[in-house]
């Protein structure tokens, strides 16, 4: 009798066995099923069943869990690339967002990246649009800076309590030395 | 789809920056010269891509630290044998070299991974306005100062401080308290005499 592959021999053994009274079957295929997840492994996680369970295992759920996390990197990649974009045009992320959501300009984070890269002329339109109307809305008086020459209650009051803040500090790392 | 749709070759260069670091806070300047020098200004940006440009810092000398910075502010070092460490006040370790402050602050600065010293290469720090002429030659942009260079009392003009607008006049019975406290020792003396 000619057996082209170990694996058939193998089985048919092991079916003869089961003849003679073992009473347990074959887990080839089991075993199989691990070794088709890990045959890219280093060392014994790839040929070993017991440590290559464990390693796929713990490779299924680091799968899973970066499914979730590469939507967030993606994400944070796409906004750190429009911010770069519209500090070309002095203007920045979250007026800009704002500003397209409340028009109904209905781009994703996504196709804003894809066009300050691959078309910026579009984008500048979509920034000077952005800027424009972001002056209408009147939201700039909010954060304007104070022009030059101007000094107001307020801006004493916030010198005042930054200096408390670092006199308190100060103070604090006093005591420490003295300790 | 003609794949030379938008042909930007300039994309792909490395561009030198200058940055005028006279009278600037040396850690908030170190922050955004590291963002240029990883490419963080660029919508290429990737942190494992190279695309970060060259900076060029001049005026290194005449950083401006507030309050008492200059004598709090300390670097410490250790060897890694025994007895090893030492702690340097920043007024010394810049009157040594005057570029190492600059360069220490945007080191700490960067994410501490292989191509960081990659980066700080592309980095030139200069004590002063003289440059050599094939670097300042590569230069064809600045980066914006991150706070205004205050002007000395002593750097306007006459004509310029009799311009300022003056809205009243001292009357003469106010007592300014520096010139009156000359005023009575010479009385004293005089009585005495």
């Amino acid at each position: 009798m000619v057996f082209l592959s170990r694996q058939v021999y193998g089985r048919l053994h092991r079916l003869r066995k089961m003849h003679e009274g073992i009473t347990h079957p074959d887990r080839t295929n089991k075993k199989n099923f691990i070794f088709r997840m890990t045959w890219h492994f280093y060392g014994r996680r790839r040929n070993c069943y017991t440590i290559a369970i464990r390693a796929a295992q713990k490779m299924l759920q680091r799968a899973s869990k970066n499914r979730h996390q590469k939507k967030i990197n993606m994400k944070a990649l796409w906004v750190q690339r429009i911010t770069a974009a519209l500090q070309e045009h002095q203007f920045e992320y979250t007026p800009f967002m704002s500003v397209l959501s409340e028009a109904d300009v209905q781009l994703n984070r996504k196709v804003l990246h894809d066009i300050c890269i691959y078309e910026p002329r579009t984008f500048q339109s979509l920034v000077e649009f952005a800027k424009q109307r972001y002056n209408e809305m009147g939201l700039y008086d909010a954060v304007a800076p104070v022009p030059p020459g101007i000094m107001t209650r307020s801006m004493f009051e916030k010198g005042e309590k930054i200096k408390a803040k670092r006199e308190i500090k100060r103070q604090k790392l006093g005591q420490k030395i003295l300790k | 789809m003609a794949h030379n749709r938008v042909v930007q070759w300039s994309t792909m260069s490395r561009i030198w920056w200058l940055y005028d670091a006279k009278y600037q806070c040396p850690f908030r300047s170190a922050r955004i010269i590291a963002g240029y020098l990883q490419g963080q200004h660029k919508p290429i940006y990737h942190a494992l891509s190279d695309v970060g440009d060259h900076v060029v810092v001049i005026n290194s000398r005449h950083i401006a630290m507030r309050e008492e910075l200059w004598r709090t502010f300390t670097f410490s070092y250790h060897t890694g044998y025994a007895k090893g460490f030492s702690r340097t006040p920043a007024w010394r370790l810049h009157s040594m070299e005057p570029t190492m402050m600059i360069e220490k602050a945007v080191y700490s600065n960067m994410p501490g991974f292989l191509l960081r010293r990659k980066y700080m290469r592309r980095l030139h720090i200069y004590p002063d306005e003289e440059v050599p002429p094939e670097i300042i030659g590569n230069v064809c942009d600045q980066i914006q100062q991150i706070q205004k260079v205050p002007k000395r009392l002593d750097e306007y003009t006459a004509e310029e401080i009799q311009a300022f607008p003056k809205l009243f006049d001292w009357s003469e019975e106010y007592v300014i308290e520096n010139i009156s406290a000359d005023k009575p020792k010479d009385t004293v003396k005089a009585a005495k005499k």
